[in-house]
């Protein structure tokens, strides 16, 4: 049982990404297509198309035995999305803080 | 640029401007007064299905070119603690560049969007009919040069239910009005 629990460990690496694919996709889908413009990044369907082609990547892993490697190119991919794109979208839509 | 009326409004009914003053938000119908004679006759209006008064929809469905459809969107950042704002006009097929030219000429650290009941409550005018026409005295309104220069183009009326087309001309002719090169960023080209 023990020797197995790093292969647990990344099943749950594996399915969790998922999840967070989905939700990059989903949220580069709700926001206004030139506030990517304006916050200096790739155009809304170029980002449409990055998350949901790493989402695609994620999932391919869970059925795909010895995918590893594309799930480390999806996950990068909606890593950048989640912690560089977003905070910058969501920022030059918001209007100045008070 | 050498275009017939027809060509760019497509099945936009329109009528002259100054004949249904009910298809104008308040702040609309007041610049449109304080225009000159001879610019006014200029601009029509169409009534349009409220629901298609976003630029993608109104453009597909009234087969209108979207190079002949203008947006408006309002910006606005800090600076020293107080707010500036300002209307930017670009064509449908650029986005406004906020974080470069627009950011300079409102000379502030970061320049954004305006939330849009900020944009709604400020300007008088319902989301997605902001027009440049009768934004509050003293934001400057920053007009694409691309835009400036066209016979008409298609922008907001201050309400969902119509359109107005109008030369460059009387954009340009606005309070506060400045004509911006490059305001407008192309993305149908491919660009890194």
């Amino acid at each position: 049982m023990l020797e197995s629990l790093d292969l647990w460990v990344f099943q749950i690496l594996y399915w969790a990404a998922v999840p967070v694919g989905i939700f990059a996709f989903i949220h580069a889908a709700f926001q206004r297509a030139d506030a990517y413009t304006a916050a200096d990044k790739l155009t809304k369907p170029a980002w449409l198309g990055i998350t949901g082609g790493a989402c695609a990547l994620l999932l391919l892993n869970l059925v795909v035995p010895g995918s590893m490697l594309f799930y480390l190119i999806g996950l990068v991919a909606v890593l950048v999305y989640i912690v560089d794109v977003k905070p910058a979208v969501t920022e030059v839509q918001r209007g100045p803080r008070w | 640029m050498v275009t017939s009326l027809d060509s760019i409004t497509g099945r936009l009914k329109l009528r002259p401007a100054r004949d249904v003053p009910e298809l104008l938000a308040e702040p609309v119908r007041v610049a449109l007064t304080a225009l000159p004679d001879q610019l006014v006759a200029r601009c029509s209006v169409a009534e349009i299905d409220p629901a298609l008064a976003d630029t993608a929809a109104l453009c597909e469905h009234y087969q209108v070119p979207l190079q002949a459809s203008a947006n408006c969107v309002v910006v606005s950042g800090k600076r020293g603690g107080t707010p500036r704002w300002a209307g930017c006009v670009v064509l449908a097929t650029t986005r406004a560049d906020v974080n470069g030219v627009v950011r300079r000429r409102l000379d502030v650290r970061k320049a954004s969007f305006a939330a849009q009941d900020e944009a709604v409550g400020r300007t008088g005018m319902e989301y997605g009919g902001i027009t440049p026409l009768g934004l509050p005295a003293g934001w400057p309104v920053l007009v694409d040069a691309a835009v400036a220069t066209a016979d008409a183009v298609v922008v907001g009326s201050g309400l969902r239910r119509s359109k107005l087309v109008v030369p460059g001309a009387v954009l340009v002719a606005l309070p506060g009005a400045e004509v911006v090169e490059d305001l407008g960023m192309s993305f149908t080209p491919p660009r890194a």
